[in-house]
């Protein structure tokens, strides 16, 4: 019946079938649904300067945890300089010994990692007696996130900020 | 990378055998206050760049004026006394911002 003539369905046809009349008739495919992609609007990419980050870092010293990490922020510092020459001390035994075996045959991403991470432990076994318990924890945290997060620049920035201020 | 790793505490040694603990408590303060200003614009405008200078600069004052503030050994009230402040000194901003007073009403 199909043979020769080609007729319109007004939907695709998957195939035929016969009903119990005998007619051949179509298998269409059931409504098609144009895919329509939702984009969201191109959300434009705000520079935050002064007075918003003011703004933003009143509400960040509002918060109630931050008291907390300011303090143990100190602590830390504090115990730092107190122990100063026992980090130098465990640092450079460690850049004698391990250090130069640790870096062959290690990439970059894995050495940076490994590094920052051994120069959190090594400060952190130097002045961990010096922190009150109840600091421990939190102090562990603050240190390991600013040894690892903290860059060369952002240290000259602090060194030239207080040569300026003397 | 590994070289700046390896420079880091170095760095930090000789921040500190410079400055003593002025220098360690600025540096721990800073970089504390500015990681958690960077998560905090991070989680309000997750696309927005900022300005790092600005950011740098704003991050400095107020670890300088806690350490200063702080003395031996930093307290909450020390840290409300900050914030107390540096609220005053944004209001101020503000108000100066928008034209002071007008005195020719």
């Amino acid at each position: 019946m199909h043979k020769g003539r080609r007729r319109n369905y007004g939907r695709g046809v998957k195939g035929f079938y016969t009903d119990e009349r005998g007619r051949v008739r179509p298998i269409t495919s059931s409504r098609s649904f144009k895919v329509r992609i939702n984009c969201s609007p191109r959300i434009p990419r705000i520079r935050i300067e002064e007075p918003m980050l003011g703004t933003i870092i009143n509400s960040v010293l509002q918060q109630v945890p931050i008291f907390r990490e300011l303090q143990s922020a100190y602590l830390v510092a504090d115990a730092v300089c107190v122990n100063l020459d026992l980090i130098k001390k465990i640092y450079s035994s460690y850049q004698e010994g391990n250090l130069k075996r640790t870096m062959e045959g290690v990439g970059d991403y894995v050495l940076h990692n490994v590094l920052s991470s051994t120069q959190t432990n090594i400060v952190w076994l130097a002045i961990k007696d010096y922190i009150p318990r109840r600091y421990q924890n939190k102090s562990f945290s603050i240190l390991s996130r600013v040894m690892e997060q903290v860059t060369d620049e952002e240290i000259k920035y602090v060194r030239r900020f207080l040569e300026q201020a003397k | 990378m590994s070289e700046d790793s390896l420079n880091k505490l170095n760095e930090l040694i000789d921040l500190i055998q410079k400055h003593g603990k002025t220098g360690a408590r600025l540096l721990f303060l800073f970089k504390l206050l500015k990681i958690r200003v960077e998560g905090e614009v991070k989680r309000r405008h997750p696309n927005a760049i900022i300005d790092e200078e600005s950011l740098n600069k704003l991050c400095i004052q107020i670890a300088q004026e806690l350490v200063n503030i702080g003395k031996d050994k930093l307290t909450e009230e020390d840290i409300k006394k900050l914030l107390s402040k540096q609220m005053y000194k944004n209001e101020f901003k503000e108000f100066i911002d928008k034209g002071g007073y007008n005195f020719h009403e």
